[in-house]
C-alpha cells in the first residue's frame, strides 16, 4: 500500500503471462520429456514478484496456486502453498535477486524451485496421495533454472517495452 | 487448505474455479489441433479416395459381426432369465473426446470433454475402442476428470476370460504403462498371452471388457506371489477418442427372489435387494478395492467417504426391510453379499489358495 499513489498499469500482461505459462504447463509433452517439463508458472511468478514485489505478493499466488491446482487436477491448495512458500522468500530476496548475475540467480532459482518440489513432494506424502517412488521429481527445477534466463531477457523486454509498472 | 483430501467442502470451490479456467485447456490443445488441420487440408483426392475404401470394407466386416453379436446378445439375455438372473444390464455408450492431460509426470489422469452436462458422474468407466480405459473421478461442468487403470492408484477388478480366475489388475508406480496383478499365487493357472476382462465385481466397471493381455509372469520361489505384468489392451497412450459409459439395469422378476439366486449372482443382486439396499449401492458404486492401500487412500474425495458409508450400514439394519420370509440363512449370506465389494481381496485369496 505503499504505492497507493502511483498508477499501476499494464496489468493484463502480467496476466497474459501467466495464462501463456498455464498452457506451457499443461502443453502435452513425450513421456520422457514429463519429467524435464519446467515449472513455468512459478518461474514467471517468481520474475513479476522480483520485478513488481508491490503488485505481486502472496495473495496473487495463492490464486494462481489454486487455479493451477484446479488445472492440474492435483488436491486443492497444493501447488498454491507451494507458491505461496516460494514466494515468500522471493520476496525477501528480491533486492539481492535484482543484483544477482544471471549465474546467482539461476542457483537460486534451482533452490527455489527445487524446494517447492519437496514440498509438493512432502504434502503428497502427507496426505498419502500418488507420490514418486524415486527423486526424478526434482529434475525439473533444473531445468527451470536453466531455463530462467530465457524467460528473464524476454519477459523483462516484455514489461519494459509495455510499461508494466 | 488441505481439507479437500479429506473431506468434501471444496468441491463446489473447485467446481466453479474449474469453470472460469477451462478455456485454458482449450488454448493448450489449439496447437495440435492446427497442426492436424493443416494436415487434414493437404490430404489428396487419392489419399481421401483409398481411405473411403478401406473404411467400407471396415464397415461391412463390422455390420457383419454386429448381426452375430445381435443374435447372441438375445440369446445371451434368455439363458440369464432362464438363470433367473437378477439384472440385464443395458449399456449405452457416448462418445467423448480426449482434451487434456494431467502434467504430473507421475500419475496418469486425463481430461475429457464432456461434464455433468452431459449427466457424466463420477465413477463412470471410460472405454476407448480397444478396450477399458479408466474411471472418472472428478467432475466439472463442461469437463471431467478420468483416472486411467495405468495409474498407480488405480485398481481393476479382473478375470481371466480363459479360466474365470479373479484378480486385481493395479497401476505400478515403476512403469506407467503396464499393470501388475495383485497377489496371484505361483501356482495359479495364468499364461502369457491370456486375456483379461473386467469381472464386475468392484461394481464400477460393467462385466466382460477387455482390460489387457499378460505381458510375462516371473515366478522367484522366495516371494509369496508371482509378478504378473499385464499390457494393456486399450491404447492408453494414443487414444483421443474415448467412449463414456452409461449403464441402465432393469430388473427381472425378483419379486420372488430365492436365497441360491442372491448366491448365483452376488455382484448384481445386492443392486437389486428392495428398500435401503439400493442407496447402499449407490453410495458404494466407487469400491475398488486395493490389497495394500486402505480404501481411503486408494479413492478421490466423495468417494473415499462413501466406503466408510458402506462400512457403517451393516447389512442386519437393511435386511430386515426385506420381505418377511427373510431366514436366518438369508441375512447371513447377503450380509457377506453387501460387505463383498470391500472384501473382495479375500475372496481372491481364498481362490488363489483353493488353486
Amino acid at each position: 500500500m505503499a504505492f497507493v499513489g502511483g498508477k499501476q498499469k499494464g496489468g493484463w500482461v502480467i496476466v497474459v503471462s501467466i495464462v501463456l505459462a498455464f498452457v506451457l504447463g499443461i502443453i502435452p509433452l513425450p513421456d520422457w520429456l514429463e519429467v524435464w517439463r519446467p515449472e513455468w508458472v512459478a518461474l514467471v511468478l517468481i520474475y513479476w514478484v522480483i520485478a513488481l514485489p508491490h503488485r505481486i505478493g502472496l495473495i496473487t499466488a495463492w490464486i494462481i496456486g489454486i487455479a493451477m491446482d484446479v488445472l492440474d487436477g492435483s488436491l486443492l491448495g497444493l501447488n498454491a502453498i507451494a507458491l505461496i512458500f516460494i514466494t515468500y522468500i522471493a520476496l525477501n530476496l528480491y533486492q539481492r535477486m535484482r543484483m544477482f548475475t544471471p549465474l546467482q540467480q539461476c542457483l537460486t532459482i534451482l533452490m527455489l524451485i527445487g524446494s517447492q518440489q519437496l514440498l509438493i513432494f512432502w504434502v503428497q506424502t502427507a496426505t498419502s496421495q500418488n507420490t514418486p517412488q524415486n527423486l526424478m521429481f526434482v529434475v525439473s527445477s533444473i531445468s527451470s533454472a536453466l531455463l530462467w534466463p530465457l524467460v528473464f531477457v524476454l519477459l523483462r523486454y516484455w514489461r519494459r517495452s509495455l510499461r508494466v509498472l | 487448505m488441505f481439507a479437500d483430501s479429506r473431506f468434501n467442502y471444496l468441491s463446489q470451490l473447485r467446481y466453479y474455479v474449474t469453470l472460469v479456467i477451462t478455456p485454458v485447456h482449450y488454448l493448450a490443445e489449439l496447437p495440435g489441433q492446427g497442426v492436424s488441420a493443416m494436415g487434414s487440408l493437404f490430404q489428396t483426392r487419392h489419399q481421401l479416395q483409398t481411405e473411403n475404401v478401406r473404411l467400407q470394407e471396415q464397415i461391412l466386416l463390422q455390420q457383419y459381426q454386429l448381426q452375430k453379436l445381435e443374435h447372441l446378445t438375445v440369446e445371451n439375455r434368455r439363458l440369464n432369465e432362464l438363470l433367473q438372473a437378477s439384472s440385464i444390464v443395458d449399456e449405452r455408450v457416448v462418445r467423448t473426446q480426449l482434451i487434456g492431460e494431467s502434467s504430473d509426470p507421475f500419475t496418469k489422469r486425463v481430461l475429457i470433454n464432456k461434464g455433468e452436462s452431459e449427466g457424466v458422474y463420477v465413477g463412470q468407466p471410460v472405454l476407448d475402442a480397444y478396450g477399458l480405459m479408466g474411471q472418472v473421478v472428478e467432475v466439472a461442468p463442461l469437463t471431467s476428470w478420468v483416472l486411467l487403470i495405468t495409474d498407480p492408484q488405480s485398481a481393476t477388478p479382473v478375470q481371466i476370460n480363459r479360466n474365470g480366475i479373479r484378480a486385481i489388475a493395479a497401476g505400478t508406480s515403476d512403469n506407467l504403462h503396464l499393470l501388475t496383478l495383485n497377489n496371484m499365487p505361483n501356482t495359479a493357472d495364468i499364461q502369457v498371452g491370456d486375456v483379461l476382462v473386467t469381472s464386475g465385481l468392484g461394481q464400477r466397471f460393467p462385466e466382460g471388457y477387455p482390460v489387457g493381455v499378460v505381458n510375462s509372469i516371473s515366478n522367484d520361489p522366495g516371494q509369496p506371489f508371482s509378478g504378473v505384468v499385464v499390457a494393456p489392451a486399450a491404447q492408453i497412450d494414443r487414444s483421443r477418442n474415448l467412449l463414456l459409459v452409461f449403464e441402465n439395469r432393469t430388473s427381472v422378476s425378483l419379486a420372488d427372489a430365492t436365497n441360491a439366486e442372491i448366491v448365483l449372482e452376488p455382484a448384481q443382486a445386492s443392486v437389486e435387494t428392495p428398500a435401503p439396499a439400493p442407496e447402499v449401492t449407490a453410495t458404494a458404486q466407487p469400491v475398488d478395492p486395493v490389497l495394500n492401500q486402505e480404501p481411503a487412500s486408494v479413492l478421490p474425495d466423495s468417494a473415499a467417504r462413501a466406503v466408510v458409508d458402506v462400512t457403517q450400514i451393516t447389512p442386519l439394519q437393511a435386511v430386515p426391510q426385506e420381505s418377511t420370509t427373510a431366514t436366518s440363512e438369508l441375512t447371513t449370506s447377503s450380509s457377506a453379499i453387501l460387505s463383498q465389494p470391500l472384501t473382495e481381496a479375500e475372496i481372491l485369496l481364498q481362490d488363489g489358495g483353493a488353486d
